[in-house]
Order: structure tokens, then sequence, then C-alpha cells
């Protein structure tokens, strides 16, 4: 069964801009899925419905099955969102406040407050910015205090919106090493993104967006080495698959089971026709003879 | 933030500076919910005084203050700010004033009220910073009051900050320049300052929603003593308020 779902999902802007046009996703517990497309798609305003923080014009979400809407504000402690700009999530005095915020409206003491802020804060490299204000920092560092601000209360569903948007290879390398962590303990991920290579490397599953609707979906593994889904989608295909077309030099990516079994097929069929047209004047010699 | 923008863009990004400046990584210098006490109590007392002594002690321990905070620029700014405003009110109404110099003792006691008022809450505020000064809400039990001042402090510096980079981009597109074309810009950005401004509070709404928000955000470490610089600065204060009950 899904961890979360979103079924059929049609939202609009106010504007009438139709960002959502009967989308739907599923999210299972140990998996991490990737939310692929260009700019403007409806990959941020997927995430945004998924959390139950704007609610479908049509279309439902499920979070174990059961609508959101009905668990709501219960299910807030199983959710976690990283906003796509930090300045939009982040709104407390400092860092530490920031990290603890979430675990202070958990009723938690302010001993196990200030236990899991120092961990998570040692785990994303913020433990000198803790009594920075949040407005002071650098675009990573704020990528990177949002999406702490989230890990520290261990949600059990993670929802991550372009989050490695400002950050180095450093610090991305350090957010796969997580997101795999995350997933190997049970939690369900998805990312929306357009880094194709960071979705290459961390996720199970992939859809894929075009205009508000899913074009696409099915493993990251097949789906980012199809060169002409992505090119519909606006993306190029990670740096691996065009490394690999630019050294086999035949501009194409490797063959999927179902391309492999029309060359086969196309490959015995010349095969055979080849043969009877090679047999039939050598028995027609014969016959003649 | 150094910029080549026009006049109206440096003053907004000084602006969002001072703010900045206000913000300081360390912890307040003193308990914030008395230092914001204290902070009140004084520029309350110092605005109805009615002798200079008071205002002079005020103005004179704002100075301390501030250089004891290390942060001196932004109090100086803000006392600059407060001396033009208090100008810009008494200098007209010396002017209509039926005998201008017996008038003028009142309108330099209501321009000095007015910056030494400005001096002494500048000065705990530096000292306190921002932090301290939603702290102290807190602390005296204005826990919703403090997380809107919270949010507050937060998007001022924002805001001015993108008001400042529309301005800018304008700036850099127009082929005049100067102090006019800069004004003009400025009420011409007012529309996309709103929109912009709609979108972080929608922003801000969702950002409370996905984090259980319930009212309960701020902690306030309580102590049964005073330190001595605590004590020190109750002493100051209340004498600060002697003076202007007495109107020495």
């Amino acid at each position: 069964m899904s961890k979360l779902a979103v079924v059929g999902a049609r939202f609009s802007y106010p504007g009438g801009f139709e960002a959502l046009k009967g989308a739907s996703f599923s999210l299972r517990e140990g998996e991490i899925v990737g939310v692929l497309g260009p700019s403007g798609c409806g990959k941020t305003t997927l995430l945004l419905v998924a959390a139950g923080l704007l609610e479908p014009l049509e279309g439902e979400v499920l979070l174990d099955g059961e609508p959101l809407r009905d668990q709501l504000p219960e299910a807030r402690k199983k959710l976690g969102i990283v906003f796509q700009e930090p300045d939009d999530q982040l709104f407390n005095p400092t860092v530490k406040d920031e990290l603890a915020f979430a675990l202070r409206q958990l009723g938690l003491s302010e001993a196990t407050v200030d236990e899991k802020v120092k961990a998570v804060a040692a785990a994303l490299g913020l433990t000198h910015l803790l009594n920075k204000p949040a407005f002071a920092l650098s675009g990573g560092e704020k990528k990177r205090v949002a999406i702490a601000s989230v890990l520290v209360y261990d949600p059990e569903v993670l929802l991550l919106d372009e989050p490695t948007a400002y950050l180095d290879s450093r610090w991305k390398k350090a957010l796969e090493s997580l997101l795999i962590e995350l997933k190997a303990s049970g939690a369900a991920v998805a990312v929306a993104t357009h880094d194709v290579d960071f979705a290459a490397r961390v996720t199970d599953r992939v859809y894929l967006m075009v205009d508000g609707r899913v074009a696409a979906e099915g493993p990251a593994r097949e789906i980012l080495s199809d060169e002409r889904l992505l090119s519909e989608a606006g993306l190029e295909p990670p740096g691996p698959v065009a490394a690999f077309k630019a050294l086999r030099g035949v501009g194409r990516p490797p063959l999927r089971f179902e391309e492999l079994r029309a060359t086969l097929a196309a490959t015995l069929a010349r095969r055979f026709a080849f043969r009877s047209r090679s047999r039939l004047p050598r028995s027609s010699h014969r016959f003649n003879r | 933030m150094k910029t080549t923008g026009g006049l109206a863009s440096r003053l907004l990004v000084s602006a969002s500076s001072v703010f900045e400046e206000l913000a300081p990584e360390r912890k307040p210098l003193f308990s914030p919910p008395l230092g914001l006490t204290l902070a009140v109590t004084a520029a309350a007392v110092v605005s109805f005084a009615k002798g200079v002594v008071a205002c002079t002690a005020a103005l004179a321990g704002g100075v301390v203050l501030a250089s004891w905070g290390k942060g001196f620029k932004a109090w100086i700014s803000v006392v600059l700010a407060s001396l033009l405003f208090s100008l810009a009110v008494t200098v007209p109404l010396l002017a209509v004033a039926a005998e201008p110099s017996s008038a003028a003792p009142a309108a330099f006691l209501a321009v000095l009220r007015a910056v030494s008022a400005a001096a002494v809450f500048t000065g705990f505020a530096v000292c306190l910073g921002w932090r301290g000064v939603v702290e102290g809400l807190g602390g005296l039990g204005m826990q919703e009051l403090a997380f809107s001042l919270g949010l507050l402090l937060k998007y001022i510096p924002i805001f001015l900050r993108d008001l400042a980079g529309i301005l800018a981009a304008r700036e850099a597109r127009a082929v005049r320049k100067g102090l006019k074309l800069s004004w003009t810009l400025l009420a011409s950005a007012a529309g996309e300052v709103l929109v912009r401004g709609y979108a972080r509070v929608e922003a801000l709404r969702m950002a409370l929603e996905a984090r259980n928000f319930t009212g309960s955000a701020f902690t306030v470490e309580r102590r049964a003593r005073l330190s001595k610089v605590e004590v020190a600065l109750l002493a100051y204060t209340l004498s600060i308020a002697a003076a202007a009950w007495w109107s020495i």
C-alpha cells in the first residue's frame, strides 16, 4: 500500500493558471521517488498538494490509505516538506530556534530539543551557525537550515522541492547520503527536481511531469535513459547516459526490453526471409536438374 | 552591503542594514524581559519629562549602552532619524507661533524628549538585539506579539532588500538619472512589492502550517537572581524616572 498518494489532482492558482491537470502520484515506505520536469510544469504544486498545504479542486490526497484532510493537523507530524525557496520556510529569529521550532510544537523537553538540534546541526554542518539569524546566511546555508528544520523531527514522509538548489557539490553528496540513510530507515521520500544527475543517483522511481500532467512514470533507470522522453519534458539525460551516447557515437541510449524484443524479431524475420529467398533458387536448381 | 543604485535604493539598503546590525549573533547582554521592561520604562518617563536632566541622562545612557553593545552605527542612525522627524514637526510650529522666542524652549524640550527617548530605547535594544527584544516580549507573557514581532523583524529587511532590488533593476534600465526618477520608480514599484508581499504571506502560512504551529514557539530562560549589570541598569532607570518625576 502507498504511504502517500495523490489521485487525479487538479489545482488552479488565483488568476486562473492551472498548475495541475489531473496529476497522480504515489510514494511507498523505504522508497525515493523523483518528480522531474521543466520549470512551471507543476512539480512544486504537486508537492504542496501532497503535503496538504494546498487543497486540490478535484482529486484526493491519501496518507496510509485514508484522506489526508481528515487526519490534519495530527498528520503534520508524519509529513515534512522542504520548500524550494529557503526564505519562504525560515521564519524564526535564529537558526537554533528554527531547528527547535517543530520539536517545541511537539511538546518535547528542552533537553531533548537541545540534543536533537545539536545532532541535526552537526550532520548538516550548521553547528557554528546556531546563534545566527537565518536571514544573514548564504543561500546554501539557508537551504541546509531548511532541510535540517524538517529532518530534525524524523517525519515518515519527506517531500523535498529542489533540494540541491543553492548547494555545492560537497553538500549535494552529503544530502545524497542522508536520503539513502532515510530510505534505509523506512522513510518515504519524494524529490521534485530538474537536476537529473541527482535524481539518477538517488531515486528508485521517477514521475516525469509536463504541463501539469504526469507524462511518464517508471523505474528511474528506465525513464532517465530514455532520451526521447526526457527531451519531450525539456530535460537533458544524466551525465553518464550522455557520456555513453557520446562514446558509442550511435546517437541512442542502451536498448530497453521492448526495443530489444522488436529488434530481435526484426532480425529473425530478416534472417528467415533471407534463408527462404536463398533456398528457393537452390531447390529450383535442384528441381531443374 | 554596497550598492551602485540610486538614492532611493541606497536608502532602502541602508535601512535594512540597520535592522541586520541590530540582530547580533551573540546572546543578549542581560535578561531580555528585564531589559525590555527597563527600556520601555526609561523611554516612557523621558517622553514626559519636564526638565533636561532626565533627557540628558537618557541620551548619555543611550551612548554608553550603544557602545557596550557594539552597535553605535545603528544607534546613531536611529537617533539622527528621530532628530530629523522631531525637527520636521517642531520647526513649522515655531514659525506659526505668535511669539516664537517664548515657544523656543518648549520646542527644544519636545525635540530633546523625542531624541532621548529614542536614544535610550535603542541603546537597550542594541544590547538585547532583535532576538532579545522578541525574547523579552515572550518572557513578559506576550507570546503571540513576540511571534508576530519576530516575523516582522525577519521580513522587514527582506522586504526592504526586495524593494531595493526592484528599484536597482529599474534604475539600471532608465535612460535618465536623478532624485526625481528614483522616487518615481519607488512609487511605481509599489504594485510589485504588494504582489511579492502576498506571495510571501502565502508561503509563510504554508511554512507555519507545515510545522505544526500552535502559537507557543518561544521559551525563555528564567533566573531568580539579578546580575550586577542588571542591578546597575535597574538603578539607572529608576534614577531617570526620579529625575523626570521631580522635573529637574
